[in-house]
């Protein structure tokens, strides 16, 4: 049988706050190329509904409002991004902190639920065993600086396998399977005027920076609890978009050493760090 | 003449090193057609223009809480009173084209993306570069660069699509389901 030409497809929807864009191309006919990017947008859906802080029902929610009370049942996604969220935390000494939602608030970043948390809780107050969460102290948790990586993975690793490429991008974060010597541009300023081009270093990148919250900004220094105050772009490769996602806020409290304070800890996650700062690339 | 070439040399190095790359962007997804397709499938549809009147226009802005910036409604309708409106968002640096199902029971069946504009800031407070995008078919796009697949940077907010979708169910509430 001769092999079925190349296909391809590109579509984007608005999902996880921000505008989701898939593009597969693939050995496969027209209809099948649009099964296969429903699935890939339906399960980024359902990671949208279980991990976003914004909505009342979401799974999250749930955990936020009754784990300090009793241990919460958790769906094997959250559970998986619960004990990644842990190791990173583990690995940074504390600088990837999913228990910085509060700030958040108190900044207007995020709604409030209207609980009244324990301003010494931090992420090793959040205990998972055995498909349980428990805080030990009354806390909540955003998985802003990681659910949309994760979602993407999710996406991706449906889909990788049934094509010759794809790239999954959740409004920057994203994942490509022909990485080797793709250009990809970094956005440098709110204007979106400028934009730098790099090539791929790896399957995954995320950029992190605050030009969008003007006057605010989303990265929280964990040991502080104050924003970051620069308007660095930081950008970070990884093998998986999850792990990229989490690894900007570090280096994004890291930047003023363009990268070098935790070389080894992002060696350590196969990980590799890009600076920038208003003109030019850093590091 | 060597020693000028010299010197334009090291003045576009110096440029080069000074100005990173700038670019207008715009990204096609899917045409109407492919959209249509994506959300309602082979179902039959017939195009139907609406006019809103601007007693329409301000139920739907108070209802909706979303400013009506066109009266021109382009969709299209089934038998079964099943709708799809192509509509265009504009947003603070964004300018969105995008198709919007709607069932005969005011649920949005889904959302598509067709264009996404990114602009300058200024532009977008000026009347006659807005006014280019109303009543321009989807092939009437401003420069694509189809050599860079992949843009990454802080995450973007999809707010306006969210408001333009609960204007466009409003709309459906207020008007489309009585036709």
């Amino acid at each position: 049988m001769a092999l079925m030409k190349l296909n391809s497809i590109l579509r984007c929807k608005p999902l996880l706050g921000t505008y989701v864009e898939i593009s597969m191309t693939a050995r496969r006919s027209d209809a099948d190329l649009v099964a296969l990017s429903n699935r890939a947008f339906a399960a980024i859906q359902s990671i949208d509904q279980a991990m976003s802080f914004h909505r009342p029902t979401s799974e999250l929610t749930y955990i936020n409002r009754h784990a300090y009370r009793y241990a919460c049942v958790l769906s094997p996604a959250m559970e998986e991004v619960l004990v990644q969220a842990a190791e990173i935390s583990r690995q940074s000494d504390g600088l990837f902190d999913i228990t910085v939602a509060p700030d958040l608030i108190a900044q207007g970043l995020l709604p409030d639920l209207g609980i009244r948390p324990d301003h010494r809780a931090a992420w090793d107050d959040v205990v998972v065993t055995k498909g349980r969460v428990r805080f030990r102290k009354p806390l909540m948790i955003d998985l802003g600086g990681i659910a949309k990586g994760y979602a993407v993975d999710r996406a991706f690793s449906l889909c990788e396998g049934e094509c010759v490429d794809l790239t999954v991008n959740a409004g920057g974060d994203l994942r490509t399977k022909l990485w080797q010597k793709k250009p990809v541009l970094i956005r440098q300023n709110r204007r979106h005027t400028r934009l730098f081009q790099v090539d791929m270093r790896d399957t995954a990148l995320a950029t992190s920076a605050s030009y969008y919250e003007s006057g605010k900004n989303p990265i929280i220094y964990p040991k502080t609890r104050q924003s970051m105050k620069h308007g660095r772009v930081v950008s970070m490769f990884a093998a998986n978009c999850m792990m990229a996602d989490a690894l900007t806020k570090i280096l994004s409290i890291d930047s003023e050493s363009q990268g070098t304070n935790h070389r080894a800890l992002y060696q350590r996650f196969n990980a590799k760090p890009m600076v920038f700062n208003s003109h030019a690339l850093m590091a | 003449m060597k020693r000028r070439a010299f010197i334009r040399s090291i003045a576009a190095s110096l440029v080069g090193f000074l100005a990173p790359v700038r670019r207008s962007y715009a990204k096609t997804y899917v045409t109407p057609e492919q959209a249509k397709n994506l959300i309602w499938g082979a179902l039959d549809m017939v195009p139907k223009a609406i006019q809103l009147s601007d007693d329409q226009q301000s139920i739907i802005e108070n209802s909706s809480g979303v400013w009506v910036r066109s009266k021109n409604i382009k969709a299209l309708v089934s038998a079964e009173n099943h709708w799809l409106i192509y509509d265009t968002v504009i947003g603070k640096h964004e300018n969105i084209d995008l198709a919007v199902g709607i069932t005969n029971q005011g649920k949005v069946s889904g959302v598509e993306i067709m264009v996404y504009r990114e602009s300058y800031g200024y532009q977008i407070m000026n009347r006659r570069w807005l006014a280019q995008f109303f009543n321009k078919s989807h092939a009437d796009n401003l420069k694509i660069d189809r050599n860079v697949v992949n843009i990454s940077g802080a995450t973007l907010s999809c707010v306006h699509v969210t408001d333009g979708v609960n204007r466009l169910t409003q709309t459906w509430q207020q008007v489309l389901r009585w036709l």
